[in-house]
């Protein structure tokens, strides 16, 4: 029995098994990307080519990130990853003890510098080690004096703390794919809403309450006059059970609010609740009569039946514009350039104002796995840095006879070379 | 703009140093640093011109804050707006600013391990890059889309472009091992042809005949800006934007030509064992014949006033786009025909054709002169630590691009990770580079292995940087400026 779990270990924690998974991953990753990115591998069926669909359906290739064939590679990756770490725990503790014991020295490993110091400088020597953070021990070896000094014993720690973070990176996204969700609530100036869509498969959703409600006060897309947009505000008010509260929602700035994160994602002109403000003379100007209307509904001009049929947002760059059926014409009035008009119809339309509600589309998303996430990725960096400055090195003083100096690792040099410039500066000054 | 001129100066710098690094091939001198101080200098009016570009990014923020909220900003809100539109925000920007992460590694590899031959190759890609750059149509600063206005734009852009900088030069380093390791010029010029077909047959889309097309601009106070029309979608509310485009069966002809001599040429270097240098010499002529033909092609000529010669290409680009027409329910020009191609049409073509013309170039030098080059590289261990200590450094950059990246999405989209194509690609480049250091450690791979995953590696950061903005990908959330 032991033998079997040892082998089943083995396999899982070797190297081969990695660079497999990783080929595999890689090549599931960067065909998805080519591939449509939707549940739509159902169109397949449909177009009567079930062989494509029965393989996109087992490996999951056209939406990779909710298959369960993909998610079983993940989890392989992530117990290799263990297994491997747990592998090469004991050496690392092993090097850290080696590092930490005061007599340990191999001077086989260690390159001879060429810069003998004076025997007097001994002193000095480890006096600018010590503040430059060395451990200082002494001990003797093959009848040979020697004064170790010892920087980075922890070093090897950063290896495993590397994937270790990756470890809680993968933790942080399993917590994030087990009760996260995510979904949009479409909210339209003035009204209340406490329901929200909910995504439950990719591209389904449902309604579903929140536990508060929501009011969009107002929605303001603040426009250049190039019609660029610099930003979009919701202004919105929170109704809990005894709480209420006041706030803003723009892009890049979301709110969030008893865990749930409310993102700007976009919004819709309500063209159905338009309401518009027209003045309308006949040709000579003489009659003129102002109605509000909205958009399909009905009013009369001396005589003849008017109706909204149409609006449009932006006309050939020339602003909004609205179609009206008067009587058995059709004119088309721009808001801004009023004296383009249809001159058959008998009469002139100005638009005085055009009020369109909008509705605002927020995103919500509860994911309680995102902090992990973001602590993994901030230790990742940290222990990848810790990686490539915090290294072992090693300097050690022979003190019988002449000093002559052994060391390992390239930051050792550097230090070397300090101790040789400062202490040839101070045999000059003498 | 007076940051243009200034990158132009920068531009004209790097081709000084560039010669210089010409000369110093020719000098045995190993301490010959003309070429480095003139990079220095040039380096040094890069940074201005960034600089400057920033200063006029924030003027052109102010007056949209001004014009939009009718009051004027002061005091600490002044400079919040000020600094808030970084000299990275579009195509052009962004282009410019990779190469200012290319100059810092080359500089420093230059400097910290004496190897003026980066020097010469960084030199070279900036000049290239900076020339393209400035073919591009769009170059003016507009004010920031909401979703860019975030303060993690500014890290996230930085560290990525040192970081694929810092990619690109282990790449060249690699690469310049396997050429000391005497692989032979031979074999690397095969792949090299491969390449080219690969790359080419990407260019026009992977469908010669209809694709390879050229993007329309139009002439506004004789400056080129791309013809864009913006369609509303059924259930959608913002408007999206799509440079037209033509067709171009021409092109995708002789595209379709390059590549089968390119082919033919590589297979019989093959079979044959001919000379790299006879192989050199065809695809350089077959390129440069190419180079000629594209801008035969597009001597400037005025299309689309027309109508269904309009009707046709507004399908064409929207087809291409991947849009239905029946979708759309609303369409708006932003520029009114008649729409006009010349040389900035098709800078991706061009650039790629190029750059390839280049490299051709360079395997021709590299044949005719193999010891000597050969014999001015260091050392291929020195060459192999280089490489990998490039790589090491960029890795956690990587990391930290990354990483910005997931928080910046997290505030701006509400998730972390989306599986986004850019962000997918990064995953796969990182993926890449963790295995090049794994293999390292722990395989002990290192020498030819090494370099050639620190190419291929290169090879995923190009197509993370372009192709997912080329459209070869689905669509995502990182394409700006070049649909």
């Amino acid at each position: 029995m032991n033998k079997l779990i040892d082998r089943v270990f083995d396999i899982f924690s070797s190297l081969r098994l990695t660079v497999i998974l990783l080929i595999i991953i890689l090549i599931y990753l960067s065909v998805s990307t080519f591939l449509p990115q939707e549940s739509s591998y159902l169109k397949y069926l449909a177009e009567n080519r079930p062989l494509l669909f029965l393989l996109l359906r087992i490996t999951g290739l056209t939406n990779p990130y909710h298959s369960f064939t993909v998610i079983l590679w993940l989890f392989l990756f992530t117990f290799n990853l263990i297994a491997c770490s747990l592998n090469r725990l004991p050496a690392i503790v092993e090097r850290i003890k080696r590092n930490r014991s005061p007599v340990y020295i191999s001077t086989e490993s260690m390159t001879k510098h060429s810069f003998s110091p004076p025997a007097a400088s001994k002193g000095d020597i480890t006096e600018i080690l010590k503040n430059r953070g060395y451990n200082i021990s002494e001990t003797e070896k093959d009848g040979n004096q020697y004064i170790i000094c010892k920087k980075g014993i922890y070093a090897p720690v950063s290896f495993l703390l590397v994937h270790i973070s990756v470890l809680i990176i993968i933790a942080g996204i399993t917590v994030s794919a087990l009760f996260g969700y995510e979904g949009f609530i479409r909210l339209t100036e003035g009204k209340t809403e406490n329901l929200y869509y909910r995504e439950v498969i990719r591209g389904n959703y449902i309604k579903v309450p929140l536990p508060f409600r929501f009011r969009l006060n107002s929605f303001s897309n603040i426009t250049l006059s190039t019609g660029q947009s610099v930003e979009y505000i919701s202004d919105i008010t929170i109704y809990d059970t005894n709480n209420e509260l006041r706030t803003r929602i723009r892009v890049n700035d979301p709110l969030e609010y008893k865990g749930i994160l409310f993102v700007q994602s976009s919004y819709e002109a309500n063209t159905d609740e338009a309401v518009f403000s027209l003045r309308i003379t006949d040709d000579s100007g003489e009659k003129s009569e102002n109605i509000k209307i909205g958009l399909k509904d009905q009013a009369e001009f001396m005589g003849k039946r008017l109706k909204i049929t149409d609006f449009f947002e932006n006309v050939h760059n020339m602003g909004e514009a609205i179609k009206i059926q008067y009587g058995d014409t059709t004119v088309v009035a721009l808001k801004n350039r009023p004296e383009i008009q249809n001159e058959e119809s008998g009469i002139r339309v100005y638009i005085e104002d055009i009020k369109v509600p909008y509705d605002s589309i927020l995103r919500i998303t509860y994911d309680p796995g995102t902090k992990t996430v973001f602590l993994g990725s901030f230790l990742l960096l940290i222990s990848l840095i810790l990686v490539i400055f915090y290294k072992f090195r090693m300097i050690a003083i022979r003190t019988s006879n002449n000093l002559e100096i052994l060391y390992s690792g390239k930051r050792a040099e550097s230090d070397i070379s300090l101790i040789a410039s400062l202490t040839e500066a101070g045999s000059k000054e003498k | 703009m007076i940051s243009s001129n200034i990158f132009f100066a920068s531009f004209i710098l790097y081709f000084i140093a560039f010669f210089l690094y010409i000369i110093g091939l020719s000098k045995e001198n190993k301490e010959y640093m003309q070429g480095f101080r003139f990079s220095v200098i040039a380096f040094i009016v890069h940074t201005a011109g960034l600089f400057v570009r920033y200063y006029e990014a924030g003027i052109v923020e102010l007056k949209a804050f001004e014009e939009s909220t009718g009051h004027i900003a002061t005091g600490s809100e002044r400079i919040r707006i000020m600094l808030s539109h970084p000299p990275f925000t579009n195509l052009y920007e962004s282009m410019i600013f990779v190469l200012w992460g290319i100059a810092i590694v080359y500089i420093v590899i230059n400097r910290r391990f004496h190897l003026n031959i980066t020097g010469l190759l960084g030199s070279a890609l900036i000049v290239i890059g900076m020339g393209l750059s400035n073919l591009l149509p769009d170059k003016s600063i507009t004010p920031l889309i909401p979703a860019l206005k975030s303060w993690w734009l500014h890290l996230h852009v930085i560290t990525a472009s040192l970081a694929y900088g810092a990619f690109l030069i282990a790449a060249v380093v690699a690469l310049l091992y396997l050429i000391r390791e005497n692989i032979s010029p031979d074999r690397i010029f095969t792949v090299f042809l491969f390449t080219t077909s690969v790359l080419v047959l990407m260019m026009v889309s992977f469908n010669p005949l209809q694709y390879g097309a050229t993007l329309l601009g139009v002439a506004e106070n004789g400056k080129l800006r791309p013809a864009v029309i913006s369609v509303i979608l059924d259930n959608q509310t913002n408007p999206l934007s799509i440079v037209l485009k033509r067709p171009s069966p021409l092109i995708g002809m002789v595209s379709l030509i390059t590549i089968i001599f390119s082919l033919a040429g590589g297979t019989i270097l093959v079979i044959k064992k001919l000379p790299a240098r006879t192989a050199g010499l065809v695809s350089s002529a077959i390129l440069l014949i190419y180079l000629i033909s594209l801008l035969l092609s597009v001597s400037s000529q005025d299309i689309g006033t027309d109508k269904r010669e309009l009707a046709d290409l507004i399908n064409y680009s929207l087809s291409s786009a991947g849009i239905n027409p029946s979708d759309i329910t609303n369409m708006n020009f932003n520029i009114l025909p008649p729409y006009r191609i010349n040389l900035s049409s098709f800078p991706y073509q061009f650039s790629i054709i190029l750059m390839l013309f280049l490299v051709s170039l360079f395997f021709l030098y590299l044949t005719i002169r193999y010891d000597s080059f050969i014999n001015r590289l260091p050392l291929s261990p020195v060459l192999d630590t280089i490489s990998y200590r490039t790589i090491l450094f960029a890795f956690p950059m990587m990391t930290f691009v990354i990483l910005t990246g997931a928080v910046w999405a997290h505030f701006a989209w509400g998730r972390y990770w989306g599986w986004d194509p850019k962000e997918t690609w990064s995953l796969i480049t990182w993926l890449v580079y963790a295995f090049y250091l794994h293999s390292r450690h722990t395989l002990r791979w290192s020498g030819k292995r090494a370099a050639i995953i620190a190419v291929i590696g290169f090879a995923v950061v190009i197509f993370t940087y372009i192709g997912v903005n080329l459209g070869l990908t689905g669509s995502g959330l990182h394409v700006y400026g070049s649909k």
